[in-house]
């Protein structure tokens, strides 16, 4: 160690050759602890510090305090000629040495050259950088020379020359990075920095997954996002729900911030997941309050990629992959069926199996019709993408094109995208630089869902695919080239509610059109002007512009089209064209300024400006006479309905936001917007939303500092407000129109439509507000081989923005209202580990749970609960599936509780019939007709009877508890990444088993599930499911197909290897890549339908309904990446 | 670039400086009216006053719900489902949709009409024309009350346009002054409205048409549970008045009904009428379910595809004495195998699907809905509660007015010309109560499945009795199980329906009808 004294304040130059040097310095630098802030704060702050981080020299010039400089003999420190100046360079200048000359490769794990890492020569003024390739060539001073290869991201390695003359270096990415920069509102900011609640995708275990978009992939891999299918079907969206849900009645979608682009609607599906650079998750009210009006359901923030300073660089990946179905529902065989048919009506079943001298055994070991396997296929996926990216210091540009193609499980259902991506930033002087950031997408999903609301049960894709009988009675009669089963008909069991509307699946389903066609284009453009040092203005327009294409065609063989009672519409078809577009302007002005070395400051003020449009137009077209010409003869059918719609709203919007950081150890945020929507009445279009926060990094107190294993540890603390403004542009105001179904007609001639008030407005209507309160612990530990990150929060929605119920003697049923008030509370852990970490081989885990408890304080006045209809079958709309109660979660289910069935000891046998008990109560039904084995539901009133007084609350299709565990395990040129994903203590409404479990409509020649064998019989007391005809009555709900649904899944599961440069280089590649990719692998559940993971035209009033959803496939896919 | 900027910046000062904001934010709507920019003509009124007469043929009221749910009551049918619950097997709770509809319904036709009634005055025109309009939605409003009142009891009076959500508590008006609202209105469009004469068919509100109603409504408020027997004065005056318009009975009693199928108007004999229009497709919603529920059940679109909905129990097919053509008309003597008819056996009672609304009469089928309109008033029901007031109002001996009002539907029920006395069915000479009971008996078999029977029966206090009388009838017979259900389970308290649950919850000011 060597000491330098000097008396005065000073200037210094730092000149730092490399990164190892850094740590050298701060021992030296005892001279000043401020120093040594200064300069970690410095080189944080500095729009150099990238440039330290790949280790390129640079200059730092400063002032320095009197004092004495301590430093070692491997830094070379001097006063400069005046006396003004103290410089630091790296060690002894290398003197004259032999030089040989060494060449070689340096890549990542995965065998990517990384180009532009520093190669350099220990001690010794000598250093390269690797060129697109990976490749470099330096000269070391002689064998004992020692390589130090460095690269953002990545550890240090150094080698010893020795003999060789080619050394090719892997170098292993470092463990978490505290200096990794997250991407938040307005601004980026460190993640030791952060103050808020945020979370961050890991993009490169995203990737393994082989889905069509980023959404499909983002279940448990963030706490306190709950992502969810609906259902399986190819293309359809995501449900995100972040921290709970705050809305009763209106979207839980959260915000997305594609670029600096704010969107409520998102399409996932509308970018490529290989085109994202990072995904943010804002949780807390620190982090969303700067999106004030619009934050309340927290902000998914992403990037795409950029261009970058290199010579151009193209990537290919191509992948193709199959799907299969999970699960199939195991339906009885064609014996079973006919012993079932039997039972329900043994004269009728006698009729139309047992004849031509057929016994019920004749149909013992008969093969039958399987329709799930011509329903469903092996589907396949296919993904090309191509990029381009490069740059030099001026025009830095990224280019990316993608195909993708899927054909799903079930016949005839496709996604189909295109899609395209420029990115270019250009240097227009030293003060300004624009970026362009154009994006084009165009995406068609074919193929109806199974699960369209279709009014009657019967008239779902999946009832006829478990339903349709197995084989006929009747010799010659084939169920397999007609739509319309021959002798299903049977009016005299009919009931119009269970009327039967089954079809041949196979052969609607090839029939049908149904085809959704989304088209994206959005261009932004981004303006910096960096004032001076301290002032930069930053002013963004872009705009989106998005049209939707709804195609519908039901022809005479389809389920919709197909003549029969009921379809008043014939063959019929339409087009809708929908288009959504939005601009936005905003620009703000930040102010970066640092006082006395140790108080940093940042100041962001702006005004943003946002206009959404609206429109939809297009018409359907009834009994169409010539179906062969499809969509194109619609114009010679009838005119059905028409479409017309036109709405606007717009948003002004002044926001800013303090950040003070003192010694990166003390850090506060302070937020301030104020929202003013065109949504509201004049009087109540503002709104202010302020947050703040606190967060204390431990790990720098003194205390602490000691603690060797302690890396970072840092309390949080945060508090905010945020709105929520998504009722409809215009519900403040009454409004009046003229439905289709509202006329009428005089003396029989052709009717009038009439116009009547169709909307109550409110004019007090105002913005909805979600205060949140967030405690956070992040703890790294054992130089971050192991990262904690708690958190902790309460956030209550008051006034909320209800589509309130009001008295029906008002003329409406209802308004919106800032009426009600929902709590979600709710712990996040997510545990970062490195468990190995060995040259050849790394396994590094992410773990994440959390909880969320949901609870409704308050609801319309007066109003104690409310019951919310599913709405799926004509039988069943009326009556409540789910009730919303203050004091609970929103909409947990409702309905009797099942307890079993009937047995012999309920009754009295009375002259060889069976009486029921005079304290037995009935199940609803006339007591007279109850038999042993009919369902028994809990009489919980204790009146005798089953009625509407002993619905009660059966369970809640919100989960407890959910969360994933990541694995990645790294061999040498291997990579294996091991997902799970788990969901726990939702409950599933399984109403598939009402129609194929007991068969409530009593439906004649319906198969039923293999599990209805076991039904209760004289045979089979010990048996729970209902006997033939005791079933529960249509339209009650009961906690009998109430299943739990809690799953853990192998979500993803991929292996990938590299290929050695050697071999790729030969054939003029810089990398290849190969890997297999599957999702969906294995779901442990105790789930009895298709899948767990199901929630049919679910919102937060109506959860967790499973009703002939598109089932989930399990995908395996082969992926090559390469790049040039 | 640079100028980009600056108009960045520009808009941020004129937002923040100038009226820019406000202007940015004050978006206006080109896709709908409120109601104050709306009744400014006319023809808007007229546009308006289609939508207080929209919620008549909606499915909460007479195209589903009262036709099929709630006119299946009392004695004369049964719902031939065996399953489900609802108001025909008097199986429901507050919290019912066939409760819960219907209210809501007919408090939305009163809104629409409170509406059209304050802006009535705004528009420039002739003030015969703005009467007519004035009285139809007076009317029609009062309709609403009627039917509410006669279901619920007391219910919330509304009669001015919602303007808030909010603060809209309103409490329930005791009966008799919903009753005393219903007679006065009505008596006032009375005078404002249009004859049938100069409206040429029956699916306006008339002169006559509100004449009967009123007689109708006297009727109800005579009987029980007001008892209001001063109103019998009024009821035989209001339907005296109706008799004094050129209304006439259709000497053929089936015709009255293939007139409905057939949507053509015979507006001696049909007053008033619900109409439906189309099959249901294309552009407009106006078809019913007349036809398809009420109808003899097929799957046949040739004959027009029917639910067979309700049945006939034996007491009412018995009711019916020999020669009377009303019986095989109103009680199908047949049903469909394919197209063809195939008669009932003379033992088969229960089996036999209510015949008034046959779809084969049909002109243009579809194959769930139909135009086939519903009856409100006919010329008979006229003369019965004639007949039947002058009894009650004079307490005495019919008077030969009476008889004759009463021989000219039993004339008519036989085949003879209606208008001609003297015909072997005519009864004369009858003592009051003798007369009473016949009427009661002729007012089913002449009205029977057009919603009427259950109000009959309570406001003649005979309710309760007769429907347990049937469900001791009904276990005797040949019916199927499910058949008795609706007698099984009638109580007391269902001479009211309840206040639906929903409506408590959202008015605290509601009360509960007793025993529910």
């Amino acid at each position: 160690m060597t000491t330098m004294f000097f008396e005065k304040p000073i200037s210094y130059v730092f000149h730092i050759m490399n990164l190892k040097l850094m740590p050298k310095l701060f021992k030296c630098m005892k001279f000043c602890n401020e120093l040594s802030c200064y300069v970690s704060n410095a080189f944080s702050d500095s729009p150099l510090y990238r440039g330290v981080k790949l280790g390129v020299v640079f200059l730092l010039a400063g002032t320095l305090q009197a004092g004495a400089v301590e430093y070692s003999s491997g830094a070379d420190l001097s006063l400069s000629n005046n006396n003004a100046s103290l410089i630091i360079k790296e060690g002894p200048l290398g003197a004259d040495v032999q030089n040989i000359s060494i060449t070689g490769k340096v890549m990542n794990e995965k065998g990517e050259p990384l180009s532009g890492a520093v190669v350099y020569v220990k001690g010794v003024n000598r250093r390269v950088t690797t060129d697109s390739r990976g490749d470099y060539r330096i000269s070391v001073p002689g064998e004992n020379a020692v390589l130090v290869f460095s690269y953002v991201g990545y550890e240090l390695q150094e080698i010893k020359v020795g003999s060789q003359t080619a050394i090719n270096v892997t170098l292993m990415s470092t463990i978490q990075n505290l200096e990794q920069v997250v991407v938040m509102g307005y601004g980026t900011t460190l993640k030791k920095d952060l103050t808020g609640s945020v979370g961050t995708v890991n993009m490169e275990d995203l990737m393994e997954a082989p889905v069509a978009s980023f959404d499909e992939a983002l279940a448990g891999r963030i706490a306190g996002v709950q992502v969810s299918a609906d259902e399986g079907q190819p293309g359809s969206a995501m449900k995100i729900v972040i921290r709970g849900q705050n809305s009763i009645t209106q979207s839980n979608d959260p915000l997305y911030v594609v670029d600096g682009f704010p969107m409520e609607d998102f399409e996932a599906a509308g970018i490529s997941s290989d085109d994202i650079e990072s995904i943010t998750v804002l949780k807390d009210a620190s982090a969303t309050a700067i999106y004030g009006a619009r934050g309340a359901n927290g902000v998914i923030v992403i990037e795409t990629k950029k261009g970058m300073v290199s010579a151009p660089k193209i990537t290919y990946s191509g992948q193709l992959g199959v799907q299969n179905v999970l699960k199939k529902m195991e339906v009885m065989s064609p014996y079973e069926f006919v012993k079932y048919q039997m039972e329900r009506n043994a004269a009728a079943a006698a009729q139309s199996y047992l004849t031509n001298g057929r016994t019920l055994e004749s149909y013992q070991g008969v093969a039958g019709y399987n329709w799930q396997d011509r329903l469903f296929r092996r589907g396949s996926t296919m993904n090309h993408i191509l990029s381009v990216r490069g740059g030099n210091e001026s025009t830095k540009y990224a280019f990316s094109t993608s195909l993708y193609n899927q054909d799903g499980v079930i016949i005839s259902s496709a996604f189909d995208r295109i899609q395209g991506r420029l990115v270019v930033d250009q240097k227009l002087s030293k003060k300004v630089s624009a970026s362009l950031n154009l994006s084009y997408s165009d995406g068609v999903v074919n193929g109806p869902s199974p699960a369209v609301n279709a009014s009657q049960s019967s008239n779902y894709l999946m009832f006829s695919a478990w339903g349709y009988r197995p084989i006929t009675g009747s010799i010659g009669l084939e169920l397999e080239d007609d739509l319309f089963d021959p002798d299903v008909y049977d009016p005299e069991e009919t009931d119009e509610r269970t009327f039967d509307f089954r079809v041949n699946p196979v052969i609607s389903t090839q029939h049908e059109i149904v085809s959704r066609r989304v088209r994206l284009f959005s261009p932004n453009l981004n303006l910096v002007y960096n004032i001076n040092k301290k002032f930069s203005l930053n002013v963004r327009g872009g705009a989106t512009l998005r049209n939707y294409i709804n195609q519908d065609f039901h022809n005479s063989l389809t389920r919709r089209g197909a003549p029969r009672p009921n379809n008043v519409n014939g063959v019929n078809g339409s087009v809708i064209n929908s288009e959504r577009s939005s601009w936005v302007n905003e620009n703000t002005l930040t102010y970066k300024n640092t006082f006395n070395r140790v108080h940093k400051l940042t100041l962001l003020g702006g005004f943003t400006m946002q206009a959404y449009n609206y429109n939809r137009y297009g018409y359907q077209s009834v009994l169409i006479p010539n179906e062969d010409f499809g969509l194109s003869g619609l114009e010679e059918g009838t005119p059905g309905t028409t479409y017309a719609e036109e709405s606007s709203s717009t948003l002004a919007s002044f926001l800013s936001r303090a950040e003070y950081d003192y010694r990166s150890k003390y850090l506060l945020t302070a937020s301030f917007r104020a929202d003013g929507s065109s949504k509201f009445a004049r009087h109540n279009r503002w709104s202010y939303f302020p947050s703040g926060a606190f967060a204390w990094r431990m790990s720098r107190e003194p205390f602490l500092k000691n603690i060797s294993f302690v890396h970072d540890a840092k309390l949080r603390i945060s508090y905010g407000v945020t709105g929520n403004n998504r009722v409809g542009d215009f519900s403040y105001l009454s409004s009046m129109n003229m439905p289709v179904a509202d006329g009428y007609s005089f003396g029989g001639i052709t009717p009038e439509r009439s116009m009547v008030p169709n909307r109550l407005g409110n004019s007090q209507l105002k913005w909805e507000n979600t205060s949140q309160l967030n405690l956070g612990y992040d703890l790294s530990l054992f130089k971050g081989k192991l990262e904690l990150n708690v958190d902790a929060y309460r956030k209550t929605t008051y006034d909320l923005l209800l589509n309130a119920n009001i008295p029906y003697t008002t003329g409406f049923a209802t308004s919106f209202k800032n009426i009600g008030k929902v709590q979600n509370q709710g712990l996040e852990f997510t545990l970062t580990t490195t468990n190995v970490r060995k040259k050849d081989f790394r396994w590094t885990s992410n773990f994440n749970i959390s909880f969320n408890n949901n609870k409704v304080l308050a609801l319309t006045e007066g109003e104690e609960n409310m019951l919310t209809p599913m709405i799926w079958d004509s039988g069943y709309n009326g009556v409540p599936l789910y009730i919303t109660e203050i004091g609970r979660p929103i909409a947990m289910f409702y309905g009797y509780i099942w307890d079993g069935v009937y047995t012999l000891n309920d009754f009295d046998e009375v002259g060889g019939n069976y009486v029921l008990k005079a304290n037995v109560p009935s199940n609803g039904a006339t007591r007279s007709t109850i038999r042993p084995g009919n369902i028994k539901f809990k009489d919980l009133n204790g009146d005798g009877t089953i009625d509407s007084k002993d619905a009660t609350i059966l369970g809640d299709g919100v989960p407890k508890h959910m969360g994933g565990f990541a694995n990645n395990f790294t061999y040498k040129r291997f990579r294996l990444h091991v997902f799970f994903q788990w969901s726990y203590g939702q409950q599933v409404y399984n109403a598939n088993r009402h129609m194929l479990e007991e068969n409530v409509g009593n439906r004649s020649h319906l198969n039923q599930f293999a599990s209805y064998v076991n039904r209760w019989s004289f045979d089979n007391q010990e048996s729970l499911i209902p006997l033939n005809n005791g079933q529960s009555h249509y339209g009650v709900y009961n906690s009998r197909v109430l299943e739990d649904a809690s799953y853990l899944r192998l979500k993803t599961l991929s292996l990938s290897y590299a290929v050695p440069p050697t071999y790729v280089n030969k054939i003029g590649l810089s990398t290849l890549s190969l890997s297999a990719n599957l999702q969906n692998v294995i779901t442990w559940t105790n789930y009895s339908g298709m899948d767990p993971e199901v929630a049919i035209r679910s919102t937060a009033l109506t959860p967790g309904f499973d009703y002939s959803a598109y089932p989930h496939a399990r995908t395996v896919t082969f992926r090559l990446t390469t790049t040039f | 670039m640079k100028n980009k900027i600056a108009i960045g910046i520009f808009a941020s000062i004129i937002c923040l400086f100038g009226t820019g904001c406000e202007k940015f934010l004050g978006t206006t709507s080109e896709d709908f009216y409120t109601p104050d920019e709306y009744y400014e003509t006319e023809a808007q009124l007229n546009t308006a006053l289609l939508g207080v007469y929209d919620p008549l043929g909606s499915t909460d009221l007479y195209s589903y719900n009262i036709s099929s749910f709630w006119g299946t009551e009392a004695d004369e049918g049964y719902y031939a489902r065996s399953t489900g619950d609802g108001p025909q097997v008097y199986d429901y709770t507050s919290a019912h949709t066939r409760i819960r509809t219907p209210w809501q319904k007919l408090y939305q036709g009163i809104h629409r009409a409170n509406l059209l009634l304050a802006s009535a005055h705004k528009p420039d025109m002739s003030e015969s024309s703005r009467n007519v309009i004035i009285g139809e939605a007076q009317f029609l409003r009062a309709f609403y009350y009627f039917i509410l009142v006669s279901n619920w009891g007391d219910v919330p009076l509304v009669l001015d346009p919602t303007k808030e959500p909010t603060g809209n508590n309103v409490a329930r008006t005791p009966a008799r002054e919903v009753y005393d609202f219903i007679f006065e209105e009505m008596k006032e469009a009375e005078r404002k409205v249009r004859t049938i004469q100069a409206i040429g068919h029956s699916g306006r509100v008339s002169k006559s048409a509100v004449q009967g109603v009123l007689a109708r409504v006297c009727l109800y408020m005579a009987g029980y549970p007001l008892m209001d027997v001063d109103k019998y004065h009024d009821a035989r005056y209001w339907a005296a008045e109706v008799m004094k318009s050129s209304h006439a009975l259709n000497p053929d009693y089936k015709q009255i009904f293939i007139n409905y199928a057939r949507d053509e108007y015979d507006i001696g004999e049909s007053i008033w009428e619900v109409e439906f229009w189309g099959t249901g497709a294309g552009t407009y919603r106006e078809a019913g379910w007349v036809g398809v529920r009420l109808g003899i059940a097929t799957t046949n679109t040739t004959l027009g595809h029917s639910y067979g909905i309700i049945r006939t129990t034996e007491k009412y097919y018995r009711l019916f004495e020999t020669g009377d053509l009303r019986r095989d008309w109103t009680i199908a003597p047949y049903r469909y195998n394919g197209t063809s008819k195939v008669n009932h056996g003379a033992t088969e009672i229960y089996v036999r699907d209510i015949g008034k609304w046959r779809r084969e009469y049909e002109l243009d089928k579809s194959t769930s809905l139909s135009a086939q309109n519903f009856p409100l008033l006919r010329y008979s029901d006229v003369l019965l509660m004639f007949a039947e007031a002058d009894i009650m109002a004079s307490n005495a001996a019919p008077s030969p007015e009476a008889e004759e009002a009463f021989n000219q539907v039993r004339r008519r029920a036989f085949g003879l010309p209606p208008t001609t006395p003297g015909s072997d069915q005519d009864v004369s000479g009858m003592n009051h109560d003798d007369f009473l009971a016949l009427i009661k008996d002729e007012r089913s078999r002449e009205l029977g499945f057009e919603g009427l029977r259950k109000y009959d029966l309570i406001r003649w206090g005979d309710f309760l009795k007769v429907m347990s009388d049937m469900e001791i009838d009904i276990s005797t017979s040949n019916a199927p199980v499910y058949a008795s259900r609706a007698f099984q389970n009638v109580q007391p308290k269902h001479l009211l329906f309840p206040i639906p649950v929903r409506e408590m919850a959202l008015n605290r000011l509601l009360t509960q009808n007793p025993e529910w």
